[in-house]
């Protein structure tokens, strides 16, 4: 009964996605839909590292904003188009998530904390400085609507449905990894890399490999992010990126696969809400407030709590 | 089989191992003996590949096998179970199985099979995460999950610390039938009287070094044993 019941919600949730963009009548709700999905791409990736291997990368927001400046400067300074653009941010941010992974995977814990914050802090630094290449502060405007096959995707219910694939897309890759042989080392590893080195798991090995899966599908969010706004500045490296990330996970529920779909949605929208039903002077306070209670009677997450709460019925 | 050539080895600047030198024939059950501190674990840590010597040579049927990588010697035929935690809590008691033939893509399923037969308990608990094991039962599972890299050596570290006295000896059981199905097992244990009484020979450490080796039975009687590790 209870696995009917997960299906029944599975295919509702399905349904509603998809018909979405003809039913709500506010054209900024669908906006909050579009960042919420660019949201849930920028948590699955996050809970890669931090819900199944383990590791805090508290400069996610970098991979971010490479995705969408590499994405941003190939179409304004050399005219590549839209799915071109994104493959390259796919790829670039992977690139540098290797770079990163084998910098920092040399040691663990806190030392590759430290490396993902001032890799962030660097490339932000970059952003701001290198006025000839990236326009500085004032960011680069006119990044143009993503298009694919001559079909421009310039209206939100377009930009809803490329967001909606590329999260379905990266949900089913993860997936696929979480359940492979290569998702249960993420997991040994995280539980007990001595152990996981005893049977053979070469730790550095897997754990580079999710951090480059995981910055490449943050490039990816990034890229979207770009075309969508069409507006790309130094703000996309902002520490507050990298923490609304972790919050969506660990509210969440980290190392589950719905984990990070809840959590985006829910702190995307979270703020909308709160700024339609209290005051202005009251909103932050509402949102720490409500995240409290979250972490207070939910510490290990959202979706962890329901499912317990489903066994114990 | 395994030669252990005047290894030494060490964490940082202290050294744990001098000057180490022991051997592990084809078909032996062969005991380290010693009090905490003593370099049994270091030992194993050392042919296994999670430490590498200062000095010295590991060698391997006939190869030298010290300075390479853990995987390498796990596919070489080594499995070695550490202490402490044994098992990965949050996967499966089958993921636990599946991973300990991460070096192996084929027969893993056939191996799988063999495993639950031997542990019938694995079978049940197949889909039970593996933290919701009893100690014996995760001690069991460690075992199995070292037996699916079919290794020929086994190297077996502390196999009963911890477990209650019924399952210390389903343990020692399970250990004395695995060697007698042929695989060699090398093993540090705390408990020296159970350890000689099941073992062919045996070495005592004191201090990062070798003091003593013999047959298990002679050691069983040996003074300097009696006094110091089997309480008079």
């Amino acid at each position: 009964m209870p696995n009917l019941l997960a299906r029944g919600l599975n295919a509702a949730a399905w349904v509603a996605a998809l018909t979405v963009p003809f039913w709500l009548p506010n054209p900024y709700h669908l906006h909050v839909l579009i960042m919420a999905g660019i949201f849930a791409i920028l948590a699955l990736s996050l809970n890669l590292l931090l819900g199944y291997t383990g590791l805090l990368s508290l400069g996610h927001a970098a991979f971010f904003g490479i995705g969408a400046y590499a994405s941003a400067l190939l179409a304004l300074r050399a005219a590549w188009p839209f799915a071109a653009g994104f493959g390259a941010a796919v790829v670039l941010a992977g690139a540098s998530g290797w770079l990163i992974g084998r910098l920092a995977l040399r040691l663990r814990g806190a030392y590759f904390v430290l490396v993902t914050i001032s890799f962030a802090g660097v490339v932000s630094l970059v952003a701001v400085n290198w006025m000839e290449l990236t326009n500085g502060p004032l960011g680069l405007p006119g990044v143009p609507a993503p298009a694919l096959a001559g079909l421009s995707l310039a209206t939100k219910r377009a930009a809803y449905y490329l967001v909606l694939a590329v999260a379905a897309l990266a949900y089913g890759i993860c997936r696929r990894l979480v359940y492979s042989r290569i998702g249960r080392a993420f997991v040994a590893l995280r539980e007990n890399e001595a152990l996981a080195a005893s049977v053979g798991v070469d730790g550095t090995r897997y754990l580079v490999l999710a951090t480059v899966i995981s910055a490449a599908m943050a490039g990816a969010a990034g890229s979207l992010y770009a075309h969508y706004t069409r507006f790309v500045s130094p703000e996309v490296f902002l520490f507050s990126y990298t923490v609304t990330m972790v919050i969506m996970v660990v509210a969440g529920g980290k190392g589950t696969l719905a984990g990070p779909l809840v959590g985006a949605l829910l702190f995307t929208a979270l703020p909308e809400a709160l700024r339609e039903a209290v005051a202005w002077q009251w909103q932050i306070l509402a949102y720490g407030a409500l995240l409290i209670l979250v972490v207070f009677f939910l510490p290990r997450g959202i979706v962890p709590a329901l499912a317990a709460w489903r066994a114990r019925r | 089989m395994l030669a252990l050539e005047s290894v030494s080895a060490g964490y940082g600047r202290l050294a744990a191992l001098r000057d180490v030198t022991l051997e592990v024939r084809r078909g032996e059950l062969v005991c380290l003996l010693g009090a905490n501190g003593a370099g049994k674990s270091t030992t194993l840590k050392t042919i296994s590949g999670l430490l590498a010597p200062r000095s010295g040579r590991v060698v391997f049927d006939g190869e030298a096998i010290s300075g390479l990588a853990a995987p390498a010697i796990v596919r070489r035929g080594i499995a070695h179970c550490p202490e402490g935690r044994r098992v990965f809590p949050y996967l499966t008691v089958e993921e636990n199985l599946r991973i300990g033939a991460w070096t192996r893509r084929d027969g893993v399923a056939a191996e799988l099979d063999a495993v639950v037969a031997h542990f019938p308990i694995l079978g049940e608990r197949r889909r039970q995460a593996a933290g919701t094991l009893s100690g014996g039962e995760q001690q069991m599972l460690a075992i199995g999950r070292a037996l699916m890299s079919r290794p020929r050596l086994l190297l077996l570290d502390e196999p009963s610390l911890g477990l209650a006295p019924a399952a210390a000896d389903a343990t020692f059981r399970i250990v004395g039938d695995i060697r007698d199905r042929g695989t060699t097992v090398l093993m540090v244990e705390q408990n020296a009287y159970a350890a000689l009484r099941m073992a062919d020979r045996a070495y005592v450490m004191e201090t990062g070094r070798i003091t003593l080796a013999g047959a298990a039975r002679d050691l069983l009687r040996d003074e300097h044993v009696r006094r110091a590790y089997l309480g008079g």
